[in-house]
């Protein structure tokens, strides 16, 4: 974008027609409305004691100061960030592997793509409910008539419970990933590879210093949006645990939710809410940064 | 009956310095063949695009047959234009591509119908129109562009690089074609090309323009021959005019890098009541205007240099000689007959009667 | 892209794959088969299976049930008053689909031809591309009251939200496009004495149609599949859509497995029915909206 912008003069000296802002003002000011401002007041509510109706008065950093002390609050941040990382990790190492097989000469390629993405399609919710139930009846039972001790309870109700979640987010989360993956594979020439088998490259090498190289753009695409994603995670912990047991699972975005509208933390929660921007903005950048620099280097 | 005028018309783009266009003055004619050309980036589309409205003029007027047209939107100044890339819409079938601009202006559909059937009949896109452009060959899609702009009736075609696109073969064709539209239609026509050759056989008069500035206007003709400058003596031809950097001396024109001529009785007088006895000059030469038969190195004895062919290419009737004498490399055009293998040393007589002059500092002709 | 490809005849002929004899990798393929028979269909498996038996049936929760109970569905039918859920979220999804291909595209075309022509439309672009990093979870709470205010909490307002709410993503996926379409067809369509709208809609629109492809399939897969959106503002019951009805319901169902089961497949078939006919489309779709 920023050589077009250098090469091309700023302006080519033509009057724009009136229609054409209005083919873009009316709708930015709708999102203006209704995406920006909440957004600035939701940023100025944290600087307030803003209990969600009533009088208010300006707290300062007070609303900041509690949250750090407030171990919920902090909790949830542990929680999120272990989730995030987990499920980042794991999601892309199998996707990338569920891709590099798919990609191989398999045969009923297409259909099997189609079924590897099929759980994309569905809710986040009602696959959370299956997994719930999967977790909560049949695993246990299973457990039990096989006299398997570690299976024959509910993980969900246990200190594990985050671990019931990560793998239905697993489960869910790998369909888009492989595709990008599989989408990023089949745009590298063939040829690279037959050069590189008369050079006596091994299946390793092929893939350490050819095919990552190569899809290290679909990486990090998958990267950014897998952390986005899951440093938001909600639908799935609403249905599974509602934040529990006690509050183990309770993530930033639940946490925001049921304390901020349920409970009496709304300045509280406006405040969550901006760290919680401020730190998928930080960790989107720095990825993109890093990619985008490990990338140039790599190609 | 059309009459445009250019008048001292400039280009200006913001946050750069220079004008894209300066100072560009012409009167086209009624029906008159107009081509403008010149290198990539020399303003000859700039110039266009401001013709028809896509672009601002900074300054100077526009006027069409006595008005100024300057701020009149594209679609009020009665002009249809080719585009280089054809610009057809890819949803639209033939038919609609073509009737596209008398539907937007609301006119009858059997009159459309009319005027799109004559079109394809002229251009033989009759059993094409149903067809959407990707389904076309390259010269359909030109010719399908050029219906477009048939259809409309206008007052003035702008052609911008129409032909760029086509391989060698088919672009003499539609050369041809385009030479018999204009013919058939009687309309003002501009054409853009960077192409010399195309601007020779097809224009009533060249625009050839550098940097922004109109170099020389004129007939091909003149442009061929009497060139007002080294730019354009070295840009229409081809192979390009040879350059010499070179002194004059005694009557002689030497480089003193392998090249010492005799310059004919006629030329020299001018050159030297110009003033340029025993100075430097540039001198130009056509490779047609270098010999190598018997009888031009007999009737040009003092104007004969032996040269070392390097490279030779047959071109059918004609061969081109890359030679060099001394430290000076050049070009000849000789008749294919006269076969020379590269590595032999050949006589050559350069007809100095049809040697052009430019001044060193203007590159301005000497005359 | 489409279009790029139509107006150069120079295109290259897509690379045809070497016509070499493919040996299939039997072993790899097995694995991959099994692979997604069990951990990508199993659960699909068990929701189906419980979803037609009844709760005798439910010891062993794997086998195929001895008799067909349809009239769990007809039941779950009744009692999450799916027709009108279903309506809802049809509705929500239609119109936002719709409004959000026309309007945004509308946008993303005009901001992404003229930004570098003009500050205001360069300003503008900017700020959608930053709102991108703004989710909905950071901005829900004084939103909640604000929709409030309008009295938009209901479905009417909700689709309005979605169709002005995805405008950053859909402004990013169109301007890719937008930059591959040659600007000499408006240049054209402008010499043929075309208006601005008539440009639009004539000449342009109908060439973003692979976009419009992914940015619709994209748009009904977050509208139908949306949990959040739906539970923070709508509170009428009647006001529901079929995500939000499901959690509303899940106490409702209590241990009614097969009943809960019935309608969790009520609110997967339509998707999995779309997805079967338009598969392709869909993949091709998801892909372009997330690689260039």
């Amino acid at each position: 974008m920023q050589e077009t912008i250098k090469r091309k003069p700023k302006r080519k000296g033509k009057k724009i027609p009136f229609a054409y802002y209005m083919m873009v003002v009316p709708i930015g000011i709708l999102f203006f409305i209704f995406h920006t401002i909440p957004f600035l007041r939701g940023v100025f509510y944290s600087f307030t004691d803003w209990s969600g109706y009533g009088t208010w008065k300006f707290v300062g950093l007070k609303n900041y100061l509690y949250m750090f002390g407030n171990s919920n609050i902090t909790h949830a941040y542990w929680f999120t960030f272990k989730f995030a990382l987990f499920a980042t990790i794991l999601v892309n190492a199998i996707a990338l592997a569920i891709a590099v097989g798919l990609n191989g000469k398999i045969k009923y390629q297409n259909f099997l793509k189609a079924i590897y993405f099929l759980p994309y399609m569905l809710g986040s919710l009602i696959v959370g409910f299956v997994f719930k139930f999967i977790f909560g009846n049949m695993l246990p039972s299973l457990g039990r008539a096989l006299h398997w001790g570690f299976m024959s309870s509910n993980i969900l109700g246990t200190t594990h419970a985050w671990v019931g979640i990560l793998i239905m987010t697993i489960w869910q989360g790998l369909a888009f990933n492989t595709l990008i993956y599989l989408a990023g594979l089949q745009s590298v020439d063939p040829e690279i590879y037959e050069a590189a088998a008369l050079d006596g490259v091994n299946p390793w090498q092929k893939f350490m210093r050819l095919t990552f190289p190569l899809i290290a753009p679909f990486f990090t695409i998958n990267l950014v949006l897998s952390v986005k994603g899951y440093l938001m995670v909600f639908d799935q912990i609403m249905a599974m645990t509602n934040g529990g047991p006690g509050n183990s699972t309770t993530s930033i975005s639940v946490e925001i939710y049921t304390q901020g509208f349920q409970g009496s933390q709304f300045a509280v929660q406006s405040a969550n809410a901006v760290v919680l921007f401020i730190v998928v903005l930080t960790i989107s950048l720095i990825q993109l940064r890093v990619l985008n620099k490990r990338e140039e280097r790599l190609g | 009956m059309v009459e445009i005028n250019l008048k001292h018309i400039y280009k200006e783009y913001d946050g750069n310095d220079s004008y894209s266009v300066s100072d560009f003055n012409l009167d086209i004619k009624d029906k008159e063949f107009i081509v403008f050309v010149g290198p990539s980036g020399c303003g000859k589309s700039t110039t266009l695009r401001m013709i028809a409205g896509l672009e601002d003029i900074s300054k100077g007027d526009l006027v069409m047959d006595g008005k100024v047209i300057n701020d009149l939107a594209p679609k009020d100044r009665d002009i249809a234009m080719v585009f280089q890339n054809y610009a057809l819409y890819p949803n639209m079938t033939v038919f609609d591509n073509m009737g596209f601009g008398l539907s937007i202006k609301k006119m009858p559909k059997d009159e459309i119908k009319k005027r799109v059937d004559n079109a394809a009949e002229i251009l033989g896109l009759t059993d094409f129109l149903q067809r959407k452009p990707a389904a076309l060959s390259g010269g359909q899609r030109q010719r399908v562009a050029l219906g477009r702009a048939i259809v409309r009736d206008a007052k003035l075609f702008l052609l911008d690089e129409p032909l760029s696109n086509l391989d060698a073969k088919l672009r003499v064709d539609m050369r041809t074609q385009i030479a018999q539209l204009h013919q058939r239609l009687q309309t003002n026509m501009i054409y853009v090309t960077h192409d010399q050759v195309e601007a020779m056989t097809m224009a009533d008069r060249i625009v050839i323009m550098n940097d922004g500035k109109i170099q020389q206007v004129g007939t091909p003709d003149e442009l061929y021959n009497k060139p007002t400058n080294k730019f354009v003596a070295g840009f229409m031809g081809s192979p390009s005019m040879n350059f010499f950097d070179a002194e004059l001396k005694n009557g002689r024109v030497s480089n003193g890098r392998g090249l010492d001529v005799a310059v004919p009785e006629g030329r020299l007088k001018v050159l030297r009541e110009k003033g340029y006895d025993g100075k430097k000059l540039t001198v130009g030469i056509r490779p047609e205007d270098i010999h190598t038969e018997q009888v031009a190195l007999e009737a040009m004895p003092d104007a004969v240099v032996s040269a070392k062919v390097e490279v030779s290419e047959f071109l059918g009737t004609d061969s081109m000689l890359y030679s060099r004498t001394g430290e000076t490399e050049f070009v000849a055009q000789v008749n294919a007959r006269d076969y020379h293998k590269p590595g032999e040393e050949v006589e050559m007589a350069f007809e100095m009667s049809k040697a052009h002059f430019f001044d060193d500092e203007t590159e301005l002709t000497i005359e | 892209m489409q279009a790029n490809a139509d107006l150069n005849n120079n295109t290259p002929a897509p690379r045809k794959s070497k016509k070499r004899k493919k040996k299939v990798n039997w072993t790899l393929t097995s694995v991959m088969m099994v692979l997604a028979i069990f951990a990508i269909l199993g659960p699909l498996y068990i929701t189906i299976v419980i979803a037609l038996k009844d709760p005798s049936q439910m010891s062993n929760v794997l086998s195929l049930p001895k008799q067909i109970h349809w009239e769990n569905f007809k039941n779950a039918w009744q009692m999450t008053n799916f027709p009108k859920m279903f309506l809802n979220t049809l509705f929500i999804t239609v119109v936002n689909v719709i409004f959000t291909i026309f309007t945004n595209s509308m946008a993303a075309y005009v901001i992404t031809r003229y930004r570098l022509k003009n500050k205001f439309f360069n300003m503008m672009y900017y700020y959608f591309i930053s709102a991108m990093f703004i989710p909905f979870n950071v901005i829900m709470l004084p939103l909640v009251k604000e929709v409030s205010a309008f009295h938009m909490d209901n479905i009417i307002g909700i689709t309005f939200l979605y169709i002005v709410f995805g405008l950053p993503q859909n402004i990013f996926l169109y301007s890719g496009f937008v930059k591959e379409i040659p600007t000499a067809l408006e240049e054209a369509a402008e010499m043929d004495g075309a208006k601005p709208m008539q440009i639009f809609f004539k000449v342009i629109f109908p060439l973003m149609k692979p976009m419009h492809a992914t940015v619709a399939i994209l748009s009904f897969m977050w509208t139908w599949n949306d949990f959040l959106m739906p539970l923070v503002l709508l509170s009428n019951p009647d006001q529901q859509t079929l995500q939000l009805a499901q959690y509303v319901f899940q106490g409702q169902f209590s241990t009614q497995y097969n009943l809960a089961f019935a309608s969790y497949v009520l609110v997967l078939l339509p998707v999995l029915i779309m997805y079967v006919f338009f598969q392709k489309y869909i993949i091709a779709g998801v892909t372009s909206g997330s690689v260039k």
